[in-house]
């Protein structure tokens, strides 16, 4: 019989509104016992309340305020240094955020989609991707599992200046350029504890841009790392899978 | 100055003056890293009411049993270095991202402000301009600017600095009455004394028979909470604002870009193609026959 795997839940939350939501995602991983980490933006209305609450909800789960550096991206960088910290151990990272991009077209659905990943129905499959092969390194919503364009030896989207150095920076060479957009994702641990053993995940999140960076108009290290976040695990000869 | 009370006799007290110090209200009591990973076992009979202020002098290897009694306990703390630890800048420079973290768990106490004490062992220092480096290191992780105070655990006068103040008691045997002198003091520690959390407890509850009521410290802090929550509201105010007009713009954008694909991947197409594309949709059930000759009828299937 397999053994129970190890989970650690980084969650990034920004919104005031988003106690019962996080509760309600949450609730299929409870049999699985999930070392839970949250991180709440300093900037939000109401954390010291939500942070009692998600302590009630959660006992024995860990909290941290960081500002809003990075969005997403950077709270999991801090989520992850926290970890380390601890010098806790597990297989697998879900990391995950109350996404709402209000500025999007798609913004009512793009969540919803996105947390396919938990659905109870879909747990046991992710587990499964990743028992049956080793090179499963991330499980994701298919649909947003997206390959950054690269032509003539060099990226060509908005982001494409930054990645080029950054991928030259932290010697990332994935055989191909899938990434999940959304950064809310399963994932294996061991290959992304190796690489911010290296890299300190806060000197990292130094240099991220502070508050609500979009990457519509002109590209952004944020946006970069998100595509990075998931090369990080590629560049180790592993594989993004859909479900 | 405050109503005189007795102190009880088994509680050793300090001098100032010739007074003995009143507690100030709702103090942190500072206690020792090393003493705290000792003292692990009695840790859960602190009262969850004590405010902590933890004392760094524990090495870098030692930071991950700390993170796990601070990320559990209820009690709010505040952290502050050992004026020997700053002095040092490799030393300093190593456990800065361990300093950031402990700031950021969530029982961090920010009520007094930004706020990390040094604290030296002998006669107060000048200011460490090492400080610097934690400031620069804080502020590149987006926190607001701290300040620094220095204290000294040899000092037994009260040292006041901006936004914070610090007692030391030292053990005397005599008995005196003891009145107010710094209402607002926010950190209090013990020079000598302590083995374990268990006579900390006893002391830190021994002092706070003698405090105030805790009326200006609540309220000092309610006031800092209230406003900080204030201003968080008008800043999401602001942004649920720019997300309106963003939105807007990135709408637009994302419109003309669907628009701009259309052109280029069906409009620019010749029209007799167009046509033939339409005969198939007819083929393929997609359209009625009939839409093909008369706009009154419907023209797509669903």
């Amino acid at each position: 019989m397999n053994k129970e795997p190890a989970i650690a839940v980084l969650y990034h939350i920004f919104y005031e509104d988003s106690y019962d939501l996080v509760c309600n995602e949450l609730q299929p991983l409870q049999p699985y016992h999930p070392i839970l980490l949250f991180n709440i933006c300093t900037n939000t209305p109401g954390k010291n309340q939500m942070s009692e609450a998600l302590k009630k909800a959660f006992p024995g789960c860990f909290v941290i305020f960081t500002s809003n550096k990075g969005k997403d991206i950077g709270a999991k960088l801090a989520m992850l240094q926290f970890f380390m910290q601890l010098q806790l151990t597990a297989d697998y990272f879900l990391l995950l955020h109350d996404k709402k991009s209000l500025q999007a077209l798609k913004s009512a659905t793009w969540k919803d989609d996105l947390l396919k990943v938990i659905f109870p129905d879909n747990i046991a499959a992710v587990f499964q991707r990743f028992e049956q092969n080793d090179q499963c390194g991330i499980v994701a919503t298919k649909e947003y599992i997206i390959t950054e364009p690269f032509e003539e030896n060099k990226f060509s989207g908005i982001n494409g200046q930054l990645l080029d150095e950054l991928v030259l920076t932290y010697g990332l060479r994935p055989d191909s350029f899938e990434f999940v957009a959304g950064t809310m994702f399963w994932v294996r641990a061991a290959p992304l504890l190796q690489f911010f053993g290296r890299f300190n995940p806060l000197e990292i999140r130094k240099q991220l841009e502070n508050g609500n960076v979009i990457d519509n108009f002109s590209g952004t290290v944020t946006h970069s790392w998100e595509r990075l976040l998931s090369w990080i695990v590629t560049s180790n000869k592993m594989f993004i899978t859909g479900i | 100055m405050g109503e005189a009370v007795k102190l009880d006799s088994n509680f050793q007290q300090n001098v100032y003056n010739g007074h003995i110090m009143q507690v100030p209200v709702n103090p942190y009591y500072t206690i020792s890293a090393r003493l705290l990973l000792q003292n692990t076992g009695s840790i859960p009979e602190m009262a969850p009411a004590i405010r902590i202020n933890i004392l760094l002098n524990i090495p870098k290897v030692q930071f991950p049993d700390l993170f796990l009694i601070l990320g559990t306990i209820k009690n709010n703390f505040l952290i502050s270095l050992p004026a020997g630890v700053v002095s040092d800048q490799q030393l300093l420079v190593s456990i800065l991202p361990e300093c950031y973290l402990l700031s950021s768990l969530d029982n961090f106490s920010l009520a007094a402000g930004n706020i990390l004490p040094i604290i030296a062992e002998e006669a107060l220092l000048p200011g460490n301009k090492n400080t610097d480096l934690i400031q620069n290191y804080f502020l590149e992780q987006g926190t607001r600017p701290w300040q620094f105070p220095n204290f000294s655990l040899q000092q037994t006068v009260p040292q006041q600095t901006a936004n914070c103040s610090f007692n030391v008691f030292c053990p005397v045997s005599n008995n005196e009455d003891i009145e107010t002198i710094f209402p607002d003091a926010t950190i209090i520690a013990f020079a000598a004394g302590i083995a374990d959390i268990t006579a900390f407890n006893k002391y830190t509850a021994l002092v706070k028979t003698y405090t105030s009521p805790d009326f200006f410290s609540t309220t000092f802090i309610e006031k800092k909470l209230h406003e900080e929550e204030l201003q968080n509201w008008q800043q999401r105010a602001l942004l649920y604002r720019s997300f309106l007009s963003l939105s807007k713009s990135v709408q637009q954008k994302e419109y003309y870009d669907v628009l701009d694909w259309y052109k280029k991947e069906y409009e620019a197409l010749p029209l007799w193609y167009k046509r033939f594309g339409h005969i198939i949709k007819v083929l393929m059930g997609k359209r009625s026959f009939r839409s093909l000759f008369n706009d009154k009828f419907k023209k797509n299937t669903d």
